[in-house]
């Protein structure tokens, strides 16, 4: 390939990591909503509209993985990847520092169970945010505290509904990782980060479906912040912003050299909304930084590809990984359907 | 009653699965093997700490004391 073409192939790749200025900030945490009341059916979200931003964000997959699998053939991504990868040691603390502050901050709030909109009366959550906080002081009660989180997530549900608490398998993802440290083994150490890269981009990838199913929750929060919207119909808006996420999450678990680019972006996304919404927003979004910074350090090593798509040429790994990408959205929608037809409320 | 409780195994399973999914082969046998004996031994621990309980519990009345505990 010559030069120009690369060129014009790394800033095409690059695209889908650099769109601009979608600061995300949960819909619930700051606007009235009610799970109850079904999602728009499928054929009011799939508009022209939706299939323009589909055909445009799977044209730019695509070129991100021929990108991305191209760099990643080259010696200095894969010195780049030895300098930052040696420093995975430091995954463990950040977690454990970000979920300690996290439930000192819940504990200090006094009426809120994990996330900001998810408010309780009983006077023992916040004693049992108080000694999550603290177990993750020692190694021998993190598996106590990682108990403590999926009580409280189970308690949640028990309040506020299973599809409510979908929204978060971010949750149960880092109760597990914290419980999984106390194995001192470099296997469980990869399984533990697979299961948070996973958990995260599960969390990203519901609410961007959320975007679709329920755009009217936003409706409020965009006459607030007219200028989010970027100049964008608020149609075409809610389309871009929930394809965003979704490109992002799924490259998230997918990439391999520009796999911290898409944690980068991300994490520049979630970050840059917390000047605008406040305490609320860095409260719900806490775990989901201290895992993307994790992800950053650790990286691609802790995934793996199956065969079919390891062993096929760039082409033919960006095209597979495409069309796993149209029918992971598919399935998220069938999955976000079914389960609001299971256990609305 | 059921619907809410699949979606809840669904939601808490997700990062499970999505995890063991992603990971390595390699890690994820290695993985496998470790938490299964670990978890054995951590059964294995608990039966034999109940049978100990058990027998205590129908020694003839006056044993069974700290002097006569069954050590063995």
């Amino acid at each position: 390939m010559d030069c120009p073409m690369k060129k014009l192939f790394l800033s095409a790749g690059l695209m889908p990591l650099l769109v601009p200025g979608e600061a995300l900030a949960h819909v619930k945490w700051f606007c009235a909503y009610d799970t109850a009341i079904p999602p728009l059916p499928i054929s009011d979200v799939v508009t022209s509209s939706f299939i323009t931003a589909a055909a445009g964000f799977c044209l730019l997959m695509f070129v991100a993985y021929v990108v991305d699998r191209a760099m990643n053939a080259k010696v200095w991504a894969k010195r780049l990847d030895d300098a930052v990868t040696r420093y995975e040691r430091y995954s463990d603390p950040i977690i454990r520092v970000a979920v300690g502050i996290l439930f000192l901050a819940l504990w200090s709030a006094g009426d809120t169970i994990l996330m900001p909109e998810l408010k309780t009366t009983n006077g023992l959550v916040p004693w049992l945010q108080l000694a999550i906080s603290a177990s993750m002081l020692f190694p021998a009660t993190l598996l106590p505290g990682a108990i403590g989180i999926m009580v409280l997530y189970g308690y949640a549900i028990m309040q506020y509904g299973a599809f409510h608490m979908m929204d978060y398998p971010v949750v149960p993802g880092v109760a597990i990782y914290v419980g999984l440290m106390t194995f001192r083994s470099a296997y469980v150490n990869t399984l533990r980060l697979s299961v948070l890269y996973s958990s995260l981009a599960a969390t990203m990838m519901w609410g961007a479906i959320e975007k679709f199913g329920y755009p009217c929750w936003t409706l409020p929060l965009m006459a607030i912040y007219p200028k989010l919207t970027l100049g964008l119909g608020f149609d075409r808006f809610m389309n871009v912003a929930g394809f965003v996420e979704f490109s992002l999450a799924f490259f998230m678990v997918t990439g391999t050299a520009l796999l911290r680019w898409s944690c980068i972006a991300l994490l520049l996304l979630l970050v840059s909304a917390i000047p605008a919404f406040g305490s609320n927003d860095a409260l719900g979004h806490g775990l989901i930084i201290a895992g993307l910074v994790a992800m950053i350090i650790s990286g691609q090593r802790t995934i793996q590809m199956p065969a079919v798509v390891v062993r096929a040429g760039i082409l033919t790994q960006a095209g597979l990984l495409t069309c796993g990408y149209a029918l992971t959205i598919t399935a998220a929608f069938g999955l976000y359907y079914s389960s609001q037809y299971l256990a609305g409320r | 009653m059921l619907g809410p409780i699949i979606v809840s195994l669904v939601g808490i399973s997700l990062p499970v699965v999505g995890g063991i999914w992603l990971a390595p082969k390699q890690d994820r046998e290695h993985a496998r093997l470790m938490l299964t004996r670990q978890c054995r031994g951590y059964v294995r621990s608990l039966l034999t700490a109940a049978q100990g309980e058990i027998n205590i519990r129908h020694l003839p009345a006056g044993l069974g004391s700290s002097s006569t505990y069954p050590t063995g």
